[in-house]
This record gives structure tokens, C-alpha cells and sequence, in this order.
């Protein structure tokens, strides 16, 4: 049987591919167990999943500052001046920046990501792994299918948004909306439109239609996570983004999430995402071959309700309260729903993990 | 000594080489890409209502590997006629004009669409709807004829599958064009990564806002210059008229601002310059002092400075370290003979 692939590209934090893929497929057991007839089956039995990785890119900057530990050195043994002052300021921004773990792991990636000609790298590293996907798949490019998590939505919906996009002196041939449209793409926590730059979302080549490079598109939204709140892509049916037709007959899905299973109440982990019958369910239909009885989905989703924690969902109201679904939203509303939601993991006992 | 034109010529003419060399790696590598898919060409099996336009589709896929050098595709006409065949399950030309109108328009600007079947005979082509069947029962006997206790659902599916298997035939020597591109594209970033100048944070947020002015949806070459702000340094500087001993010290270093071409890889043409500020504690002369910095492939650092009228050089640690490195080679080398 030819399996259809199913690229992962990790959100904010210190990810490496195989990390990531070792949370997906984790998940992806706990899921199979909800039904019985996959009981004994693995996701990788029907779907080649790989792994696109980019933070060892952030890594390399971070580590590749030069001298940093002598200059502070030779600093403290200056004596006070103007001048010394000065110096000690922009070291100490430059110092107490790479020191902070939260502003390392979180805060650097994004601001890098969406600041820095660094993205072009990341952008590059996933156009890649698309275009070779679609080459081990015999050109079937529609038995290619992605999903991006957080930071790795605005990843995957950049480097398509190029890979797809205009003609340049550099890629005279880029992959083509008609010939190379990919099965579905799957942004779970969609940050696209918040670090969106050189292309507005809406405008981009990624979307479900005759001119767009998917046949499917889905969003997935938990209501209780804070990073997905932030100035979320919210398209219209008026024809404006994908033709009526594709919006009809729901190339386009927006699913929204209410549930909390996880008892740190980490909303926006991945894990969260998939073990959510609405998440997994969809994408078993999308990237296609997994077949589950309709009795057996009923007592799946029954399971999963019954480890629901209304308490852990009651207190993330509380908590996330003050961050509000905002269409004017900056990253530093970004970073603070991140942080906001780090300290009230924290608070149930729980580590944030990206 | 050559005029700066002709050296500018000569330098023109060899990246010109260079790319042409880069753009026929691609072509060839793209080629043999191709040519190896072109060896494992089988012909489908378990067809059930299309076995004629199975095997010209076949046939396609190995006339399109005779045709060598590889390039994007003439479609032959078992593309452009494919849709006659559902004619055999029951689609009139009525039905079919619009969808061959489509597919006429598309293989006109060289793009084979995708196409994906739908129940109740209809054929999405590219995202759009065709109605391609009128008459369902029709269908159904006429698919039922073709493949016994078969149906018009599985016959339009199994019509689809034949197509879109040459669809992605046909589309993949452009793939596998279009990877080479990237790749090369990604090998420039990543030198740039790796041998332009190293920048503090609000140095690639600065470099980074001018490069987004110009980034467009669509991958090109890394910018080949890179302003440099307000970066800290350290640098060994020697001062004639300092006190005894304290001639030559380390002192810190910071590039007010500057530029820097980071593909400027002669070691003995500077890369960049900038204006710095160097600060050490001597006695004698005065703390700060003002500096041109010469910086060479972008990494090491020669610079002037004058500090209040006492002029004085300076070299930065890693060029000193580099120095340090030759001169144990040097000595390693002549400790063997």
C-alpha cells in the first residue's frame, strides 16, 4: 500500500525533530486506543510521518556570540567611567537577554522568526522537505499533507507562501498551485496571521482553492488556549479569500475546541490538540486511509469527555481572562499569553514545554 | 596593477561561471533525478472499467521518459482527450464541454490539473466543480457492463486514480527541477549563515527589517551586505606614547556603525568598515578613543585609533588568535626540519 505523508513542523521551544515526533506518536497511541479496532495498530501503520526540525538554527545564534564571557571579564575590571557605563548597558541587554531562559526559548524564537533574515533559512529548510516529500510520493503531491503547531504554523504557512509563490531570478520554477497542490494542511494554534510579514495570510498562495496550494485547510482553535487567541486568522465566506464553491463545501475548517484533559492545564500543547477527538478525527479524514466504525467513534468520544477536568477548564478561564480574542494584537501580546500561560502551568504543577 | 574596472570584470566573469556551473548541476542533477523514476514505470494493475486509457497513460509516462533531455512536458493527447473516455460510463459531450474547455486551458499554459473524484458523477478539476455525468442510472448500467457489480461512483474513482497517476508523472521532472533550485537557494543562506559577520540581537532585528522591506513570496539569494550597530568587541590595541608596559593592551571595542560585505572572501581586501569607539584604562593617555575599524572576511578586525591625538593600532582577539594558530603550524612545521 503507498501511504501518504504527513510532515510535522514543531512550535516554540527546544524542539528537535525527533522530540516532536516522539510527542505526535505518543499521542497518536493514546488516541488509538480510544478505538477498538486500532487498539493494535499504529499511525505509522497508514501515514509516513516526518519531521521537519529548525531549532538547532536558533541554537547556532544563540551560541555563536563572540568572546561574550571574556569581554565581561575584562569589563569588571575597567574602572567606572561614561563610557564604561555605556558598554555595560548594551553587554547587559545583550547578556542578561541570552542568559534568561524564557527569553531564550520562547521569546528569541519568535522574535528571530519573525525579526531576523533567519526565517528565510527555516522557511528554506521546510520548502525543502515539502518539495522532496512530494518527489518520494511519485509527484502525487496530493498525498502530501502538514501540520504545524504555534510557531510552526506561521513557519509552514511562510515557506509555502514562497515555495508556491512568486517567480524569482533564484527559483525561476516554483511548485505550482495546479500541478503540486498538497492534500490538507493543519494549523493547530494558528499564529500565521499574528507574525504574518511579507505576505498578509489572506493574500498568500496558501489556501484551499483553484488558485491556492491545498485542497484543504484546517484551523484548530482550543478556546482555552491564550497563544491561540491572539489576532487569529478569522477568514469570511464572501469570496474573497477562496472561491464560494471551496468554501461550501468546507475546504476550509475552522474547529474549535473546548475540552481540557490535560490537569496542568497546558491548553496549547500539542498533545492537547490531538488527543482531541475533533483534532485527530479530522485529520484521519484528510490525509485518508484510516476507517473507524461509527459505533466505535461515539465510544472513542465518550472516553475522551470522560477525562475531561471542568476544574483545570474553570480556573484556564480564570487565568486567561485578560487575554482576549484581538485583531490588533502585537508579539509582545504574544509573548505575554505565553507567559501567562507558563506561570498558570506552572501554578497546577505542571512545565510548560512549547 | 589591473584598473578596478578590469578587476571588476574579472570578478563579474568568474561568478558568471560560477552560476552557469551551479544552474548545469541542477539541470544534470535534475536529469538523473528523472531518469531514475523512468526505470521503475509499471503498468497498473487490477484496472476495472478503463483499461484502454490505463495502458495510454502508461504509454505516456514512457514516451515522456524517450524524450531525453528531460524538459516540461508536450501533453500528449491521451491527456488532452482523457475525459472521452467517461463517455463509456455515460457522460455526453453536453456534459463534457466545460471540463475539456478547463483541461484545454490549463495544458495551453503547460499545467496538467489535479483532479479529484466526487459522487453523484461529478469531477472536481483544480478545485473547481464539473458535472461531468447527466444520467445516474445510465451510469450505473453502463459501469455495471463494463466491470460486473460495478458502479458509476467506482468507475468515476477508478477514472480519476488512472489520471491523476499521470497527472503526477507528468508533473515530476518540474519537482524535482524546482528541488535543485531550492537547494541552491538554501546553500547561499546557509553561508551567509556561516560566514557572514556575527550580529547581536538588535543587529539582526535592524538587518532583518531592511531585508523584509524587500522580501517578496518567492525564495531569493541572501542579501550580500549587512550593517553593523553598536557591536561589541574586544580588540589588543598598541599605543606608542603610553607609559612603559602599557603600550600594548586589551581594550574594548564598539562598532558605532558600519557595513560589511560578508561575500568579500579575500583575505587581503577588507570586507567592511566601521567607525568604533575603543576604551582601555592607561595611564598617560586618555580612556576612549576614536577608530576605524577594517574588518577582513568578515571576522577579523585591523583598525586606527587616536586617542586625544595619541595614535595607536589595534588588532581584534581573533585575528590575534589566528596569528597565534599559523605561527604554532610555522613552528610545528619547523620543529620537522
Amino acid at each position: 500500500m503507498i501511504k501518504p505523508t504527513l510532515l510535522l513542523i514543531h512550535g516554540m521551544g527546544s524542539h528537535t525533530p525527533d522530540s516532536f515526533r516522539a510527542q505526535f506518536d505518543t499521542t497518536m497511541e493514546a488516541v488509538f486506543k480510544l478505538y477498538p479496532s486500532l487498539s493494535t495498530k499504529t499511525f505509522a501503520d497508514y501515514v509516513d510521518v516526518k519531521s521537519i526540525g529548525y531549532n538547532d538554527l536558533f541554537e547556532d545564534y544563540r551560541q555563536g556570540q563572540d568572546n561574550k564571557d571574556r569581554f565581561n571579564e575584562l569589563l569588571t575590571s575597567l574602572p567606572t567611567s561614561t563610557l564604561k557605563r555605556q558598554f555595560q548597558k548594551i553587554l547587559n541587554l545583550q547578556g542578561s537577554l541570552a542568559d534568561d531562559q524564557f527569553f531564550n526559548t520562547h521569546w528569541l524564537d519568535v522574535l528571530i522568526y519573525r525579526f531576523s533574515t533567519l526565517g528565510t533559512n527555516i522557511q528554506l529548510r521546510v520548502a525543502k522537505a515539502v518539495t522532496q516529500a512530494i518527489i518520494d510520493e511519485q509527484g502525487y503531491a496530493q498525498r502530501v499533507h502538514i501540520l504545524g503547531h504555534s510557531l510552526g504554523t506561521s513557519v509552514l504557512h511562510d515557506s509555502l507562501a514562497k515555495a508556491y509563490g512568486e517567480v524569482t531570478d533564484d527559483v525561476p520554477d516554483p511548485l505550482s498551485v495546479v500541478t503540486q497542490k498538497l492534500g490538507s494542511l493543519h494549523f493547530v494554534a494558528n499564529t500565521s496571521r499574528l507574525l504574518q510579514s511579507f505576505q498578509k495570510v489572506k493574500d498568500s498562495s496558501v489556501k484551499p482553492d483553484p488558485k491556492g496550494c491545498t485542497n484543504r485547510y484546517r484551523e484548530y482553535r482550543h478556546l482555552l488556549d491564550p497563544v491561540a487567541r491572539i489576532k487569529p486568522f478569522n477568514p469570511s465566506g464572501n469570496g474573497s479569500w477562496i472561491s464560494g464553491y471551496a468554501w461550501v463545501e468546507e475546504y476550509y475548517r475552522l474547529i474549535p475546541l473546548t475540552t481540557v484533559t490535560n490537569e496542568h492545564g497546558d491548553t496549547h500543547s500539542i498533545e492537547h490538540y490531538l488527543f482531541n477527538p475533533k483534532t485527530h478525527l479530522q485529520i484521519f479524514e484528510d490525509v485518508g486511509g484510516i476507517e473507524i466504525p461509527e459505533g466505535e467513534i461515539k465510544q472513542g468520544k465518550m472516553a475522551y469527555l470522560s477525562q475531561s477536568l471542568q476544574g483545570v477548564a474553570d480556573k484556564a478561564e480564570k487565568a486567561f481572562k485578560n487575554i482576549s480574542i484581538n485583531d490588533t494584537a502585537t508579539v509582545f501580546d504574544f509573548v505575554k499569553a505565553v507567559k501567562t500561560l507558563e506561570q498558570f502551568i506552572e501554578k497546577l504543577g505542571g512545565q510548560y514545554n512549547g | 596593477m589591473k584598473s578596478s574596472g578590469v578587476n571588476i570584470m574579472a570578478n563579474l566573469y568568474r561568478i558568471s561561471g560560477l552560476v552557469a556551473l551551479l544552474l548545469i548541476s541542477v539541470t544534470v542533477s535534475a536529469q538523473d533525478k528523472f531518469a531514475e523514476t523512468c526505470e521503475n514505470i509499471s503498468a497498473a494493475d487490477e484496472v476495472g472499467y478503463f483499461k484502454d486509457f490505463a495502458t495510454q497513460i502508461h504509454n505516456a509516462k514512457v514516451l515522456y521518459c524517450t524524450k531525453t533531455p528531460f524538459n516540461v512536458p508536450d501533453y500528449p493527447d491521451s491527456f488532452v482527450s482523457a475525459l472521452d473516455h467517461l463517455k463509456a460510463i455515460g457522460a455526453k459531450d453536453a456534459g463534457l464541454s466545460a471540463i475539456n474547455a478547463a483541461m484545454a486551458e490549463y495544458l495551453q499554459a503547460n499545467q496538467m490539473p489535479q483532479m479529484v473524484a466526487k459522487n453523484s458523477g461529478r469531477i472536481e478539476m483544480g478545485l473547481a466543480p464539473y458535472q461531468v455525468i447527466g444520467a445516474l442510472p445510465e451510469c450505473d448500467s453502463k459501469a455495471n457492463e463494463l466491470n460486473e457489480g460495478g458502479n458509476c461512483n467506482e468507475a468515476i474513482k477508478e477514472f480519476v486514480a488512472i489520471y491523476n497517476d499521470g497527472q503526477a508523472f507528468y508533473s515530476l521532472y518540474q519537482t524535482i527541477k524546482t528541488l535543485g533550485q531550492i537547494e541552491t537557494v538554501e546553500t547561499q543562506w546557509d553561508d551567509f549563515l556561516e560566514h557572514s559577520k556575527s550580529q547581536t540581537i538588535w543587529e539582526l532585528a535592524f538587518n532583518g527589517w531592511l531585508y523584509k522591506d524587500s522580501e517578496s513570496a518567492g525564495f531569493k539569494r541572501p542579501p550580500s551586505g549587512q550593517w553593523i550597530l553598536l557591536h561589541p568587541g574586544l580588540v589588543i590595541e598598541s599605543v606608542s606614547d603610553a607609559a612603559d608596559g602599557d603600550e600594548m593592551q586589551e581594550s574594548l571595542a564598539l562598532d558605532v556603525i558600519g557595513y560589511n560585505n560578508w561575500t568579500q572572501e579575500e583575505w587581503y581586501i577588507p570586507s567592511g568598515i566601521s567607525y568604533t569607539v575603543l576604551y582601555s584604562d592607561r595611564s598617560e593617555i586618555k580612556d576612549w578613543g576614536n577608530a576605524v575599524s577594517l574588518h577582513f572576511k568578515s571576522k577579523y578586525v585591523l583598525g586606527f585609533s587616536n586617542h586625544s591625538g595619541d595614535e595607536g593600532w589595534y588588532v581584534s582577539i581573533d585575528l590575534l588568535e589566528l596569528f597565534k594558530e599559523k605561527k604554532q603550524h610555522l613552528e610545528a612545521y619547523a620543529a620537522n626540519f
